[in-house]
Order: C-alpha cells, then structure tokens, then sequence
C-alpha cells in the first residue's frame, strides 16, 4: 500500500511542478510581513542573498548560483520575462505593480529550464492574484522613515544629517473579472530618498535634490480564455522622468551606483513593455505553450557633465514550446532574443541576436525514483552554448524523500548582456565616467557545474524538517577587479578596474530548515545556510567574501483571527569584506569600512483588517535593535525604520 | 511553551470582549523631567485626546497629544509638538474599584519650528520622527462610566539625540457600549 502511495504521489509530479529546489513566498506572508515595496521580498528568500547600498535598489544572488555582481537571474510576471536591467542594475522596484496585487512569488533556486527559459543563475516569478468578479477598485497608501533625523537638535550644537524617508507611495487600481476575460489598470507613484551621510559624503558633486527619487508606474493586464487557452497580456510602463500627484515640485531623478566608478550618478531611467503569453490546449494532455514580448529601457543623465549619455536598450523576445503531460512527459521549443543598443555619442547601433532550441523529459529508472532531464543549447552568430541539467527524486518512503539536482552550463559573454558586454562593442560607458579599466583578456565562454542535494523529512503534517548540499565550480568566470582609492581631500573614490576574464574557483555549503505549525495560527520556520569558497583564484575569493557565509533566519507568523496578524523575522549574516577598498577605513578616518561585521537584523510587523476585509493597515518595524545596519561599506548606514501601509479594496462592486 | 499559551490566552479573550465598548478620554500632560534636551527648551504642557476598546488581548488606544515647546535662548526656536500614537496594554483590577493599565506605545511625532529668526532649509522646519513610549494609568469610576485617570508616561523620540520625556498626566474618560456598526467594521 505504501509503495502505491509513493507511485502514485511521483506519477502526480507534473514537469512544470517538479521543481524540488524551487520555493515560494504568499500572499499571507507578503501582507503579514508589512513590506512596502517589491524588493522587501529579499528579506522573505532565505535562500538568496541581496545587498543594498540606498534601501531602495538591491543586488541579488540566487542560492550560490552566481555572485552579487552579476545580476543574470531571470525576472518574470507571471510567466513573462521582464527584461527590467541595464548594465548591471535590475531595481525590480521597477516593475509596475505593488505587493497587494501578488498572489505568490516564486523562486527558482538551481538550474532547470521553467517556461522556455533555462535559469542558470536563478529565477524570480511574480504571480498576480486574478480579479474577483465583476468590477472591484482598490488603493494603496505607504511611507516609512528612518529614525535618527536631528529634530529640534538641528539649532543646537548636536546637529546631525538627515536620514531616509520612504514614500509617500500611491497605488490605485481598477480591475474586472470574469470566467472568461479578467483586466487590471494600475497606477503607481512612489518616492525616496537616499540621503544618508554615507552617501552625501562620497558624492559632494551632488545636490540634495539629487538624492530624492521618484516612479510612476502604470501598467495594464488582460488576461482572457480563447482558442482553446488562456492568454495574458501585460502592458508596463516605468519611468523616473515625471512623477504626477505628488505636492513636491523638485526635479525628480533616479540615482544609480555605477560600481567600477564607485559613485552615483543621477540619471533617468525609463521601461517599457508589452508582452502576451499563454497556452493553446492541442488535446486533453498536451498543448502550446507561448511567450512573446518587446521592451525596451533608456537610461540617460540628468547632469551637464553627462549631457552625452543618452543609452537606449531594445529586446524583442519570442518562445514556443510543446509540452505533452500524457504516458509519457516532456516538452521542447524555440526561442529567439534579440536586443540592441543605441547610445548618444556612437553612430551605429548595435544587436544581439540569440537562438534556442531546448527540451526536457520525465523518466523513471526505478520505481520510486522519479527523474527529470533537460537541455538547451544557444547559437548566435558562430557561437554556441550548451546548458543541461538532471533532477531527480527519490522518495524514500511517504515522509522522506531526496533530491538531487545537477547541471552543467556553458553562458556566453553575448547572453550576459552586461555593462562589460557594450563596452566591448564599442559603446565605451565606462570613458564617458572618466573611469580608467583593462582587459585581462578576451571575454570567453563561462562554465558552471553545480549540485544540489536535499533532503526533506516530514515528522507529522506541521513539521517538515531538510537538509541541503550545494557544491558550484565555475571557470571562466567573468570578474570587475576593482581599485578605488578614497581622497580624504575631495572625499571621492578614484577607482581603476581590470576586466578578469579567466577567473576560475568553486562554491560549497549546506543548509538545514525547519518549518513548523505549531498551532493552526502560529507557524515558525527556521533556516541556515554556510556558503564559502572551496576553490580559487584570489579574485573569485575575494568576490565571494562579499556574500555572508553564514545566514541564519528566524521567522515567526501569529494570526490568531482572520482579520489580525502577527509577524517577526530575526536574521544573522556573518560579517563580509569588499576588497575593492584599500586603507579605506586609514583614509576615511574610521568613517568607512571596507569589512562590515556580523549584523542582527530583527523586523516586527503588526497588521489588522477593518470593515470586513476592505481596509487595511499595517506597521513595520525594521531593524528593531536599531544597530546601525550596513549592507555595503560605501552603503547608507540604517537604523530602526517604520514603515506604515495602508489599503482599501472595495471587491465587486458591479457584477 | 510561551508560544503556545500565548496564542491560547488571546483566543480565548476575543470571543467575549473585543471592541465591545468605546472610552473616550482627555488629558492634560505635563513634562516633569529634566535632562539635555531641557538646556534648550521647557514645555508649556500639552494636552491630549483619544479612544480605546478592548482589543482580542487586552486594550488598545488611538490617540494625538498636542505639547507646544519655549526655547530658553534666542538660538534655538520655539516648537510645537502633535503626536499621533498607537498604544496597547493590560489592565490590572486593583482594590476599592482602581485599577491600574500597563501600556506600551508607538507613534510620530510632528515637530514644526518657529523660523520667525533663524534661516535654515525650509525642510528643516517641519520634522517627522518615531516614539516609543510606556505608560502606567490608575484610573478611578467616580460617576457611572466616567473615570478619572492619573498617568505617568515615558517617551522616547528617536531622533539622532533621542529625546527623553516623562510626563504626568490627569484627565477624564467616559465608556460606551460600541455601537454594532463600529463593531462590524473593527472586525
């Protein structure tokens, strides 16, 4: 009997669904959580790593997969791809759309292809939730601030700077929903600052205007049944340039760190999208699976001194894949991307274009021992890149099972599409930033080859206890060494980068998580992860020390009546050290450390529901031992922070 | 096992008493301490107003203190104080119809400066910042539902320099059986 359970419970793992090291945040924990905006949901991943420099724009690092330079991880809205980054930033603030519209997010935390797409360094889908029926509105207030302004102190002889603020951010949104077609029209400005003296002090190029951000984001979704499918379409729009229903009437910018020039530069940044993907279902178990989208993103000073540094970056993007979940399951497809750039000071524009075939099939070696392969191999011009990879799962009996995920990935430089990849050809960003750089070589095809090995054991329904094996090799590894030396005189970083092309090493740790339900009200899950370097040379070392060995969190969720909850969250991260800065801490007189140690960070979020589930208000307290908490050494200097949110839903009001 | 009793306790208390009645309630406040921040200014007392109910574990309030601020020299400018907090906290039943509420707050305060004088960025004459505060109540029925109420209150302004106010308040409050509309939308 126990072995047709276990049969039958692997024959119910669909493709799609067999995703062991994949993992989800909801839409409880996002709302109980009281994050403000998008990347607060760095802090639900345990299992990704993210760093701040101004609170508002974070680099992110998926499970060992790649280092915080690299920001390749793949972003998607519901199956979209979001092609939100330039250069080396991808702010997924970007993206229009606020944390009361999402259903989950998932995250896909090792290689394997998901929706035509292989995610060699990670993956994060942002699923929406679908409108109820008929016609409902909803708004959305928030702002925050960081403690520590100088108050009344200001006129006396114990002045201090002024710190973050947060907001005010506004949401609103109309939407419809039907069996058949469902919509949502949205609207969203927000604003922040970046004020903090960490930050002034390095830029003293910069106005105080400079620092004060804000976004309006609009975007359209439709989503509708027909041709035997479900279809959706995502119209977004983002920009840095306007900024309406604010009573302010300062200049509004975006504020970029540039990390080989080790500054920040305003500038404006604008996305657009459109895109549509969906199914047609071919039979009662197979069907087409679609995904098409154009974007683009412009990124341009606000500066006389980078009036000529007007960049413009085009993708067009299509994907096809068959998918068949009948006797036996698998899937293979087509896919083309092509992006090109056009910038102010060079005549030609230049493209990218890329090619993929790809498939995956399910098998089954031994009776409770169920695998999935997958594959896909890249062309451009004379150039081809092959990424496999094998998941398998053993389920050992109803309440063990392992799993193992192994992969091998070739990347281009081409499918990168980073700062170092325009520099190339010919688009010299870095000249423009007065910023000198070499090449230590030509840039090559990159190899990665990870594992990973978990276990999970279920005790009893409400605790489920694993435990994790990670082991990455990379060679051919593409590093910025950077040099910056700080001017106490100017208070400015010059800095120097070298390109490494050939760096070469590999990763390993391990993980252990516990999720427990204690009562049907109050949940904890505890998780753990060691990651160092195993291997290397001194540069990919010295990266990787930029990433907590040890993360450890804590996470507490109380909602003791539908309309009430609790939430705490108290995460360890090991002390880090960025090499880039010599005699930092000797130039600055103690100001900035390049090494920053072992932080505490303890959240408290309190939210209640009114008047039936239409009115909502949450309190989020940040960092509550209110140490000064840094994520980068050059990086805003946090203390305690509030933040407050507040919503209105009024659901189907005309059916 | 505080995780377990906790959640049993809170339950148990919400299925008769949560937001089944409405206190109203006004204070005089007055500043009584002294430390650093009273170099520079002394309060002119403050007064305060609010409501509370009973929440699904004991109390919580809803209230905004006005305190207005004189500085001691010309170098510094007068200021006027408006704090919107939230409190919860637990009454205790004393002897001879006292009881005693043991609360704890959070709030923002709102400075706004007098610049008659002083020429500074005009962003700095209106400041927002956190408080944290902790209180002690010992209140007396002396009509029906009306209370008298004696408070010490702790308040801590997390500013660069925290502010640190202790404040005795006196006032009155008046207790009603929540109207079923205020109840529905509470829940």
């Amino acid at each position: 009997m126990a072995r047709f359970k276990i049969v039958l419970l692997l024959l119910c793992a669909s493709l799609s669904g067999f995703a062991q090291n994949s993992s989800s945040v909801s839409n409880q924990q996002l709302i109980s959580s009281g994050i403000n905006r998008l990347s607060g949901i760095y802090t639900l991943m345990s299992d990704w790593d993210a760093f701040t420099i101004d609170g508002y724009r974070w680099y992110a690092s998926a499970n060992g997969l790649s280092t915080l330079q690299s920001q390749n991880w793949i972003l998607m809205l519901d199956g979209q791809t979001m092609d939100i980054g330039f250069f080396h930033l991808k702010n997924i603030n970007i993206l229009p759309l606020t944390n009361n519209h999402i259903d989950s997010v998932e995250t896909i935390n090792h290689p394997e292809l998901f929706a035509g797409e292989f995610t060699a360094d990670g993956l994060i889908n942002v699923r929406t939730i679908n409108p109820k029926n008929g016609l409902s509105v909803s708004g959305r207030y928030s702002a925050g601030n960081e403690t520590g302004d100088p108050g009344p102190y200001f006129f006396t002889g114990h002045p201090s700077g002024n710190v973050e603020e947060d907001g005010p951010n506004l949401s609103a949104s109309i939407q419809y929903g039907s069996n058949d077609i469902w919509s949502r029209l949205f609207f969203y400005t927000e604003a922040y600052s970046a004020t903090d003296t960490a930050i002034r002090k390095r830029n003293p190029q910069l106005g105080w205007q400079d620092f004060k951000g804000r976004r309006f984001s609009p975007s359209l979704q439709v989503g509708f049944n027909a041709l035997n499918g479900t279809h959706n379409l995502f119209l977004g729009y983002s920009t840095s340039e306007i900024q309406p229903f604010h009573p302010r009437t300062y200049t509004s910018n975006d504020l970029v760190f540039i990390n080989p020039a080790v500054k920040d530069y305003p500038v404006q940044m604008v996305f657009k999208h459109a895109g549509i993907n969906g199914s047609f279902d071919l039979s009662s178990n197979s069907c087409l699976n679609y995904s098409i989208k154009a974007s683009s993103n412009k990124l341009y000073g606000t500066k006389s001194e980078l009036d000529d540094f007007v960049h413009l970056q085009s993708n067009y993007y299509s994907n096809l894949e068959y998918s068949n979940s009948g006797q036996v399951k698998f899937f293979f497809g087509t896919g083309f991307d092509y992006t090109e750039m056009s910038a102010s000071y060079s005549s030609e524009k230049r493209g990218i274009s890329l090619f993929k075939t790809f498939g995956g099939i399910d098998f089954s070696l031994l009776e409770n021992l169920i695998s999935h392969a997958g594959t896909e191999i890249l062309f451009t011009k004379n150039k081809t890149a092959f990424k496999g990879y094998l998941n398998s799962r053993l389920q050992q009996t109803n309440n063990l099972c392992f799993d193992l995920n192994l992969s091998v990935i070739q990347t281009l430089p081409e499918e990168k599409n980073d700062l170092w990849h325009w520099i190339e050809n010919g688009y010299d960003v870095l000249e423009r930033l007065n910023v000198d750089y070499s090449f230590e070589g030509e840039r090559k095809k990159a190899l990665k080859f990870t594992t990973d090995l978990n276990s999970n054991y279920k005790f009893n329904p409400s605790l489920n206890f694993n435990v994790g094996l990670i082991y990455r090799n990379f060679s051919n590894c593409f590093i910025e060494e950077v040099t910056a030396i700080y001017n106490p005189d100017s208070s400015v970083f010059n800095s120097f980068v070298i390109a490494n092309t050939n760096s070469l090493g590999s990763v390993a740790g391990f993980s252990i998580g516990i999720n427990n339900k204690i009562l049907s009200s109050l949940a904890q899950a505890l998780n753990y992860r060691f990651l160092t370097s195993a291997s290397g040379d001194s540069s990919f070392k010295n990266e990787w020390e930029t990433i907590p060995a040890h993360k450890l969190s804590y996470a507490l969720t109380f909602n003791p009546f539908e309309s009430f909850s609790l939430w705490a969250n108290l995460t360890f991260l090991s002390s880090v050290s960025w090499s880039y800065f010599p005699k930092l801490e000797e130039l600055s007189g103690g100001f900035y450390k390049s090494k920053l140690n072992e932080r505490f960070i303890l959240d408290f979020s309190v939210g209640k529901w009114f008047w039936n589930n239409r009115l909502r208000f949450n309190l989020l307290f940040k960092n509550m031992l209110n140490n000064e908490l840094q994520y980068h050494p050059l990086g805003a200097k946090f203390n305690l922070s509030v933040f407050f949110s507040a919503e209105i839903v009024f659901n189907s009001i005309i059916d | 096992m505080l995780l377990l009793i906790f959640p049993a306790i809170l339950t148990a208390q919400h299925s008769h008493s949560a937001f089944e009645t409405l206190s109203l309630g006004i204070n005089y406040q007055s500043n009584i301490n002294r430390n650093d921040f009273h170099k520079y200014w002394l309060s002119d007392g403050g007064i305060e107003g609010y409501f509370s109910t009973p929440f699904y574990f004991g109390d919580t309030q809803f209230g905004m203190t006005y305190m207005s601020f004189s500085a001691k020299s010309d170098d510094q400018p007068d200021f006027n104080s408006l704090l919107f907090y939230l409190q919860w906290g637990y009454k205790l039943k004393l002897p001879l119809n006292f009881s005693l509420a043991l609360n704890a707050s959070t709030g923002l305060l709102q400075m706004n400066f007098d610049d008659s004088d002083l020429y500074v960025d005009p962003g700095l004459l209106s400041e927002r910042e956190l408080t944290i505060g902790l209180n002690a109540t010992v209140s007396y029925p002396f009509f029906k539902d009306w209370y008298l109420n004696l408070q010490l209150n702790y308040l801590n302004v997390f500013t660069y320099k925290k502010i640190h106010l202790i404040n005795l308040g006196l006032g009155i409050s008046k207790k009603f059986p929540s109207p079923q509309w205020l109840k529905d939308f509470f829940n």
